[in-house]
């Protein structure tokens, strides 16, 4: 976890990644620009330099021819614009005529390089007339205007760059919206399903393809997923019913009865109720089974059960606690009363003949004991005892009645 | 810059107005005759006669202090120049270029008009104030050689001045 909070986020690669693309594009680009621009600039300086020599030395021809210094001033003064720095007009002998130069107002590194770069050399231009020459022109430059290009230039490509990454962060953001977010909320339910096993949370559509699929597949995995633990929820449900029922009767089996019974006691304690725990047996089972067979014996347990059960309300519990045992628990608030009457009930729809698959009928009796808590008992085994106790007295008082007859 | 231009176009309006402007040439000591021959030959390379002429012919008349080097003036000129003398009020058939010493002012007007838009280039040598008439006036003092130009006396001749010559030409109030 610590590992993974310590990489990157996705959006941050990309946006890095667009940024660094974005940058070497518009530096590239304005570098070349820059450079190329600078050449052809230098070239014109160059030739603008030539024209004005030429241009000086022909308006300043007669000014030599009468060795005039003032009209050779006045001559070529005019032709000082800027990108020159000065104009010198030189006899054949190398003397200075005139010489006219402009102050320099740019004082810049830029104006220094592009000085040293392009107008390092003067340059000469011959003076003619009538065939021969007379005088030289020579013209310095100065590269003022060069140096506001290379500023505009760079000026520009900052500008470039500014906008560049601008419009990176704004692409970052948009992706963002359509790779990142899409994404996080994939983690997200993936990440909520993993803690609060919640499956209804599902994932919103995707505007990009890849993402879209990506999207598809995990909500369709997460509802495979939903219903394999369905699946095996129920079949956990199968198993633990399994475990606390009986198989042959379907009712709760021994284990489940104690733990309902000791439930039901805390309860009837804590609220200061009464209730009823009934002992069953039965009575001729035995020789059923002898003389039907185990299947037979099946179908009346089978019977024995639906018809206990059908007598009791649904709060209360009806398990076989092995062979022909059954017990009842008649659920608080019940009593003596209670006990009577359900144990009639019981022995009343026992009277009905069972009817085996063979045909045959046969009659189940059943002997009833029961014990109430909190009288006959005030635990568990102390009334299971008590009924148990009453149910073999029933059992007694029945054998005497059938020898007595 | 502009300050410059503006004052050139001032001084050439400001010319006309005096009629006359004046360009100037430093002269060593002792050496006026050269720079004088110099001055005229530069004076007749800037000047453009209708029709082409290899050789010039100088008619030089009246009396003059600066003409001795009149026989080198073919150099600055550019081509072959002969020199000839012509009485003062006299005849001026066959001149391409009357330079005119000290004279009577009727007989420098009589030789004037006979040049009259003739393709003739006149230069006086001792006419500081340039109203004679002629196209150029030198001015010549003890440290330099300078010149005038008449715009009027220019445009009642045939030859033509190189414009370049009136624009290193300057006002008398700016010769210094």
């Amino acid at each position: 976890m610590s590992d993974a909070a310590r990489l990157p986020s996705l959006r941050r690669v990309l946006a890095r990644m667009h940024l660094r693309v974005t940058l070497f594009a518009v530096g590239l680009t304005g570098l070349t620009v820059l450079l190329a621009g600078f050449a052809a600039i230098g070239a014109y300086a160059g030739q603008n330099l030539h024209l004005i020599g030429r241009s000086a030395g022909y308006s300043a021809a007669p000014a030599i021819v009468f060795d005039d210094p003032v009209a050779a001033r006045q001559s070529i003064a005019p032709l000082l614009e800027a990108g020159v720095a000065g104009i010198t007009l030189l006899k054949p002998d190398g003397t200075v005529l005139a010489t006219a130069e402009r102050e320099a107002t740019d004082k810049s590194l830029a104006r220094w390089i592009a000085d040293r770069l392009f107008f390092a050399e003067p340059v000469d231009e011959p003076v003619i007339h009538l065939g021969t020459r007379i005088g030289t022109v020579r013209v310095r430059g100065e590269g003022s205007a060069v140096a506001a290009y290379i500023r505009d230039g760079i000026l520009g490509t900052l500008v470039c760059l500014i906008l560049t990454g601008l419009a990176a962060w704004l692409l970052s953001r948009r992706l963002r919206a359509d790779i990142v977010a899409p994404l996080g909320a994939i983690a997200d339910a993936a990440h909520s399903f993993r803690r609060d096993e919640t499956l209804d949370a599902r994932v919103p559509p995707a505007s990009i393809r890849e993402v879209e699929a990506l999207r598809t597949d995990f909500n369709a995995l997460i509802a495979e997923l939903a219903d394999w633990r369905q699946h095996l929820r129920r079949e956990n449900e199968t198993l633990s019913h399994k475990a606390s029922h009986d198989a042959l009767t379907g009712l709760p089996n021994r284990a489940h009865f104690e733990r309902r019974a000791a439930e039901m006691m805390t309860e009837a304690r804590a609220g200061d109720a009464s209730f009823v725990l009934l002992y069953v047996d039965g009575d001729s089972f035995k020789p059923i089974n002898d003389r039907h067979g185990h299947a037979a014996g099946d179908v009346v347990l089978i019977e024995t059960a639906a018809r206990i059960r059908s007598c009791l309300r649904a709060r209360d519990v009806a398990a076989r606690l092995g062979g022909d045992e059954f017990a009842v628990l008649l659920a608080a608030p019940s009593g003596a009363d209670a006990a009577e009457r359900v144990t009639g009930e019981i022995t009343a729809r026992m009277a009905e003949p069972i009817r085996l698959p063979s045909g045959e009928t046969v009659t189940m009796t059943l002997s009833i004991g029961g014990g109430i808590y909190p009288g006959d008992g005030q635990d568990l085994a102390t009334l299971i005892n008590r009924a148990d106790a009453a149910m073999y007295a029933a059992k007694g008082s029945l054998r005497a009645r059938q020898q007595g007859v | 810059m502009t300050l410059t231009v503006a004052l050139i176009v001032m001084s050439a309006s400001a010319s006309i107005g005096l009629s006359g402007l004046i360009a100037e040439t430093r002269v060593p000591p002792g050496q006026h005759d050269a720079v004088v021959a110099r001055t005229v030959g530069g004076m007749i390379s800037y000047t453009r006669w209708p029709e082409p002429r290899p050789a010039l012919r100088i008619c030089v008349s009246g009396a003059t202090s600066y003409t001795k080097g009149f026989g080198r003036i073919g150099q600055s000129a550019g081509r072959q120049v002969a020199t000839q003398i012509v009485t003062p009020g006299g005849p001026t058939r066959g001149c391409d270029v009357l330079y005119f010493g000290t004279m009577t002012d009727a007989d420098r007007q009589r030789m004037l008009r006979s040049i009259r838009d003739q393709p003739v280039l006149s230069i006086a040598e001792a006419d500081p104030a340039c109203r004679g008439g002629t196209i150029f006036c030198l001015r010549v003092l003890p440290d330099r050689v300078g010149f005038q130009l008449s715009i009027d006396a220019v445009s009642r001749s045939a030859v033509r001045i190189d414009p370049r010559v009136l624009r290193i030409a300057l006002p008398e109030g700016d010769a210094s």
